[in-house]
Parts: structure tokens; sequence; C-alpha cells
């Protein structure tokens, strides 16, 4: 079995590890990169559960390889928050209880921080399409776009707050 | 399970052209990832070796040339969906990458893995075969040109080699005046479609229809333009009679194709629909 290096950018740092170039994204980042935020629900792209940002752009690590990671720079919830503070995103979806059971909650926070970093100011129906691919059976889907509307709002009113981006 | 495959990473074009000659039979290309590695999990794909050709640069992008449209084979379905470029002169073709999957595959997804899957339901094919698009192939044999519309042998089935790259589309601007692409799908959104419906229409100034190109996915083999229905519509004016009989004539061109399937019951009012509703704002 012939293993390569991959390098990346992971949440603001460099990284390095071993991989089996066609194995997923998702089992590298979880086994060999201890990201353990990155759930693997369905493995066929459906549930988004295993949603990263990969240079900017939400993805679902289940339908990538971890020789695809190589050389890109790489977003996970463990890289939200910073300095012992929550990323408002965070914040928000505690406060609006958009959680219950967990599983899907880093792939639908993922899914929030690319639609804000290209749209900080969303409406509720961009919310909800840019969210159209993270299923949830638990929370029904209100709390989540609630808290995505108002993690937004706070984003907008901390222009220079750490966090933020 | 996937210790014995293979992983190369071509950065140019000859470079892989010249990985799927060495590794013919064995090997599949991989880009987006999104149809390849749901046969690799799942057992389908028995070859040893993928080559990955998310790296190469000339198939990317979408460019003006000599009055066509050049789409790389490389464009991502998000890319299509919001292409200035597409909006306005194939917006057809755009229109197919708004709905399509969720925004995370449609990130990575890309035009020229949806064509060479040759999955029945791929929206694209629906939007490149009604505006006659034309493929460039390259292979160790040389480039050649496919019409899109002869790419499928049947469902999942391309007419692609295991050694052929598609490189890009090329596809001519058309001058009709309503350019318009629908799907039907089991919810709003993340659905396969039933259905999908491309119409490209263009009328004399009193309203006598003088263009018209209907292209219909997801309801036989393979996606393509419906020519009796076009005819039909051929010189007819807008009213709302024409358009049901012309919805009819789809559906039975349909059926000439497929026969009397199980699906048909439900098929055949929403293709009718489907039109029906595409044609209104004509009236």
């Amino acid at each position: 079995m012939v293993k390569m290096k991959i390098s990346f950018i992971l949440n603001g740092r460099p990284a390095e590890g071993e991989a089996v170039p066609a194995q997923t994204a998702v089992s590298f980042l979880r086994d060999s990169m201890d990201q353990r935020s990155v759930k693997e629900g369905c493995g066929i792209g459906e549930c988004g559960a295993c949603t990263i940002i990969v240079n900017g752009l939400a993805v679902t690590s289940c339908l990538m390889t971890a020789a695809q990671l190589d050389g890109a720079t790489v977003e996970t919830t463990e890289g939200l928050a910073k300095s012992g503070n929550l990323h408002p995103l965070q914040e928000s979806f505690i406060q609006h209880n958009a959680i219950q059971c967990g599983y899907c909650t880093p792939g639908a926070l993922m899914s929030a921080k690319a639609l804000l970093a290209e749209n900080p100011e969303p409406t509720r129906r961009e919310i909800r399409k840019a969210l159209a691919g993270n299923l949830c059976r638990c929370t029904g889907y209100q709390q989540i776009v609630d808290a995505v509307e108002d993690a937004a709002k706070a984003m907008r009113g901390k222009t220079d707050g750490e966090g933020c981006r | 399970m996937r210790e014995h495959i293979r992983y190369y990473r071509p950065q140019s074009v000859a470079e892989a052209v010249a990985l799927l000659r060495e590794h013919s039979g064995k090997s599949a290309i991989i880009n987006g990832g999104t149809d390849v590695l749901i046969d690799v999990r799942s057992g389908k794909f028995t070859g040893d070796c993928l080559v990955d050709i998310s790296r190469i640069q000339e198939i990317k992008g979408v460019r003006e040339h000599d009055g066509a449209i050049i789409v790389g084979a490389g464009v991502t379905i998000e890319e299509l969906a919001t292409s200035r470029i597409l909006q306005e002169k194939l917006p057809a073709l755009a229109l197919t990458g708004i709905n399509f999957a969720g925004r995370q595959i449609r990130n990575v997804a890309t035009i020229g893995g949806n064509v060479a899957h040759a999955s029945p339901s791929g929206d694209t094919q629906t939007g490149l075969t009604v505006y006659d698009a034309v493929g460039l192939v390259a292979s160790s044999e040389g480039e050649r040109t496919i019409p899109v519309c002869e790419m499928f042998k049947g469902a999942n089935k391309s007419a692609l080699n295991d050694t052929d790259l598609l490189l890009h589309f090329i596809i001519r601007p058309c001058a009709a005046k309503y350019q318009h692409f629908e799907k039907i799908g089991r919810r709003k959104d993340l659905a396969i479609s039933r259905a999908s419906l491309a119409v490209l229409i263009d009328q004399d100034s009193d309203g006598t229809i003088n263009f018209a190109r209907v292209s219909l996915g997801a309801c036989k083999p393979s996606t393509g333009r419906m020519p009796r229905t076009e005819d039909f519509l051929l010189g007819k004016n807008p009213r709302l009679s024409v358009f049901r009989e012309a919805a009819k004539s789809m559906s039975a061109e349909m059926i000439a194709i497929t026969g009397r399937r199980k699906s048909l019951a439900y098929k055949e009012p929403a293709i009718e629909g489907l039109l029906l509703r595409m044609l209104i704002p004509l009236l």
C-alpha cells in the first residue's frame, strides 16, 4: 500500500499527514488529523454531516479523496472558536436551540460559515438554500435558520471583532 | 478497501491522456468525485486506478471564442449557475445549475462529469442538448468533436471510451427570445429530476412561432431534443389550446421512445404540465 503525504492548511495552520490517496477526506481528517467534528452520515453526499470548507467552498468530505486535500486550505468546526471564545455561529446555535442530537451540527455550521463569508446579509430563503444539503432530523430546521440569521446580524454588527471571519 | 487503488494527479491534458491510455480498462477519471466515489464505495468501481483531473487548468472556465461559448468540462455546477456569460448567452444552460443537488455538491460536481456519467437524469444534458452543444474529446489518438446528443448510448452508458478525456463544450448562442429550463423533482431542492425540460422559442412580430427547440431529460434512456414537438410548434400562434396539443404531442413522442412503462401514469401528465407551464408565458 502506497501512502501519500498530504500537506495542507488546516484551520489556519500548516498541517501534514499520510493517507491512502483514495481514502475519503472525512476518514483522513477524523482518523489521522483528529478532526472529530467531521461526521460521516450517509457516505454518499446526501446528508451533509461531513461538510467542511475547502478553499472557501463548502463540500461534502465523504465525496472527496484525501489526496484532493493536498495543497488546499481546509476549515473544520474545530477551527471556529478563537482564544476560547465560541464563534458567533456557535453562540447563536446554542441560543436558538438549533441542536438536539448534534450529529449534523458541525456540517450545518460549516455550510453557514461558507454562506456568510460570501453573503453577509442573507435572506431566510438564501439561508435555507445554502443549508438544503444539511439534513437534520431533530430540529425541524426553523431553529437552524433562526440561528444563522441572528449570527449574521451579530457578525455584521461586529466588523472588527475577533471570531468574525 | 481502497488501499489497492493507485492515484494519479496529472497537471495537463497530455499527461492525463497518457495515463488513461496506460491504465485503459482499469481506471476511472475523477474530478468532483460526486459520482465516482459513490461507485468506489458501493464496489461498482472495479478498477485499480483513479486519474484525478481536478488540477488541470486547461479544462476550467467559461469563455467566448469566435462567436461560440466554450464551457470547460471542469466547470462546476455552481460556476455554471453563476457564470455571467452563461446567464446572458445561454440562460437555459445556466438554469440547470440552480436546483442541482445541494450547495456542497454543486461546488465540486462538474458539467463534464455529469455528461460523462450519462445519467438519464443529468440536468446539464438537457441544457446542453437544447443548444446542440458539441463536446471536444482528447485521447491518445488525438482530438475529436462529438455532439453531446450522441454521447449517450443509454442509461448510464456513455459513448466515450475509457481512454477519452472530455475537454470542453462548444456552444453557439441562440437568438431566440425565450430560453428557459425547469425540472420536476420529489422535493424543491436536493432532488434528482423526474423530468427536466429546456425550451428555446422565437416568434415573429405577430406572435407566430418561427423557431422552436425542446429537449427532454430524465424520461427516456438518453436526454435529447424532441423533433416532433418542435415541428408541431413551428408556425403556430400561441394559444392555450395549441400549447395543450403541443404537450400531448410531446408525451406521445416520449411514449414512442420508451413504450408504456409503469411510471407513465405519473410521467405523462407531469411532462405535459411542465411544457404547458413553460409555454404559458408566451401567451
